[in-house]
């Protein structure tokens, strides 16, 4: 059988490269200067979009955790149902917090059913793929790898950018404190993983804990900044204060970077997922061959 | 439903009788919980107004520290000693072993919690005894116990099985613990309601929604 890249995956791996140099060349050459915060700003295009990613990826474990679980399997009507149910709650939510009255509540629920509608839609594509749970296992463990990856770099950027901007390289603000405990979170995950031999307990366990840990992080991250707000910033700057001017060109660049950091990701979970393959398939063999 | 409780207390009584009859838990707990107190007292350099302001951080952190003790043992002993089988060939519902582990583990973790409050008042020198403060402890060490021993029971079946508890568990937690000493300190302050309710609150929402989830989830963490 042969193991040579896709064509599909030569593609991104070109694409990556190519998206990666005009990326860096609109950050530099095109979007001009910021106002307040100067040259350092400019680490914003790359440090927002692996921030949004690491969430995507984390987001993605939870789905297949969940198709893990129910092996691959589900009702696809309920599914469906639930998906079109998410969609008009959140499309309904969204319109009505153009009401001033209503923005708090309404931006909340569209918040929520935004991501039901992305869990559930998500499902119902996993369930209509007909896979099995170690292929969803298999696609979960590299999207977390792949997603602290991108939340390690999401941190480093961050601290390069507070310094210049805040004199300090970290402070304890309810997003920062937040991210740093999802960090731990899965690293957590890949210390569970690695002290289980059945791959069977692995793929299971490991999705629960993906579940549960994800659950965790608006929790965390809501207690955290109401503490926050009663007891103003004592350490700096208060970084909530911190607004940024954003310019047509810079919003172009913005978004372009979004889009250039899904087909980083995209790149990346493919190879890891082919790695993760080969792997098993060493496994097997190497099983194959002690008992021949 | 009438089988079904039976079951919980089945399991949580068995758990209990097994602990009146050696008491090594509670008394690992215990004194786990005082050399706790004890390292804080030479850790932080208090004066009496610094005390009273980390007071309800350090009794938390004990509590914490002494709840790992407790949940490492509800399931290690039973894989241990090859019973989870035993559990396992119940003909009822694999969450009634949930119920019934949270339900003895938080009896453990309550009643050293029981014993190690008024040792603090004393080597504090602040009246914890306060019906609210009760409250509070109860709801985060529901809390706790709850993930906690969902938790466990992933953790007794991992090689490093007494170090992974408390990794898995503290980044999860810290709602928990956070909610719990704001409104502890809240309470020792006498602080109005309205500033300790919205701790209460997230406290409330977290172990509604982490109970949830541990009953949907707890049979797939369970079975062989």
């Amino acid at each position: 059988m042969s193991n040579s890249t896709p064509k599909a995956l030569q593609f991104f791996n070109i694409a990556s490269i190519v998206l990666f140099i005009i990326s860096l060349s609109m950050i530099f050459f095109y979007a001009p200067r910021e106002a307040v915060m100067g040259e350092a700003q400019r680490i914003f295009y790359y440090h927002v979009p692996s921030a949004w990613v690491s969430f995507l990826s984390l987001f993605i474990a939870v789905i297949t955790g969940t198709l893990v679980l129910s092996h691959g399997q589900g009702n696809m009507k309920n599914l469906i149902i639930l998906t079109v149910v998410s969609a008009v709650v959140a499309g309904a939510a969204s319109i009505a917090s153009r009401v001033a009255s209503l923005q708090e509540i309404a931006s909340g629920v569209s918040l929520v059913s935004g991501t039901a509608l992305a869990y559930f839609g998500g499902l119902a594509i996993g369930v209509k793929l007909n896979r099995d749970s170690k292929f969803w296992d298999n696609v979960g463990l590299s999207s977390v790898e792949v997603g602290i990856v991108f939340a390690i770099m999401t941190l480093f950027s961050g601290m390069l950018w507070a310094r210049p901007s805040w004199n300090t390289w970290w402070t304890w603000d309810p997003r920062l404190t937040t991210y740093a405990i999802l960090l731990l979170i899965y690293f957590a995950y890949l210390m569970l993983r690695q002290g289980i031999e059945d791959p069977d307990k692995r793929a299971r366990f490991g999705s629960v804990y993906g579940i549960i840990g994800f659950i965790s992080v608006p929790i965390t991250y809501f207690s955290i900044f109401l503490w926050r707000t009663i007891h103003p910033a004592v350490f700096g700057a208060s970084t909530s204060d911190t607004k940024m001017s954003l310019e047509p060109a810079m919003l172009q660049t913005f978004i372009f970077c979004n889009l250039c950091f899904i087909v980083f990701y995209i790149t990346f979970l493919w190879h890891r997922i082919r790695l993760e393959n080969n792997a098993m398939r060493v496994e097997e063999m190497r099983a194959q061959a002690s008992n021949a | 439903m009438k089988t079904y409780l039976q079951a919980v207390f089945a399991i949580a009584r068995k758990d209990l009788s097994a602990e009146v009859r050696s008491r090594e838990l509670i008394s690992a707990m215990l004194v786990f919980s005082l050399l706790v107190v004890l390292i804080f007292n030479f850790a932080l350099e208090l004066d009496k107004s610094a005390r009273e302001n980390v007071a309800a951080g350090v009794l938390w952190v004990t509590f914490t520290f002494a709840g790992t003790l407790g949940l490492n043992r509800t399931f290690a002993a039973e894989k241990d000693r090859g019973s989870l089988d035993g559990l396992l060939l119940a003909p009822v519902d694999r969450t009634a072993i949930y119920f019934g582990k949270l339900i003895s583990t938080l009896s453990f973790m309550l009643l050293v919690e029981a014993i190690v409050l008024p040792i603090f008042t004393v080597l504090y020198g602040i009246s914890l005894f306060n019906i609210t403060l009760f409250g509070v402890i109860l709801l985060g060490t529901f809390g706790y116990a709850g993930v906690g021993t969902l938790l466990a029971c992933m953790a007794a079946q991992t090689r490093t099985r007494d170090v992974m508890l408390p990794i898995l568990l503290f980044p999860v937690t810290v709602p928990v613990m956070l909610s719990a000493v704001r409104a502890s300190t809240g309470i020792l302050f006498n602080a109005e309601w309205s500033e300790i309710s919205m701790w209460v609150n997230i406290l409330v929402v977290y172990d509604i929604i982490f109970i949830a989830v541990a009953v949907m989830v707890f049979e797939y963490l369970i079975e062989e």
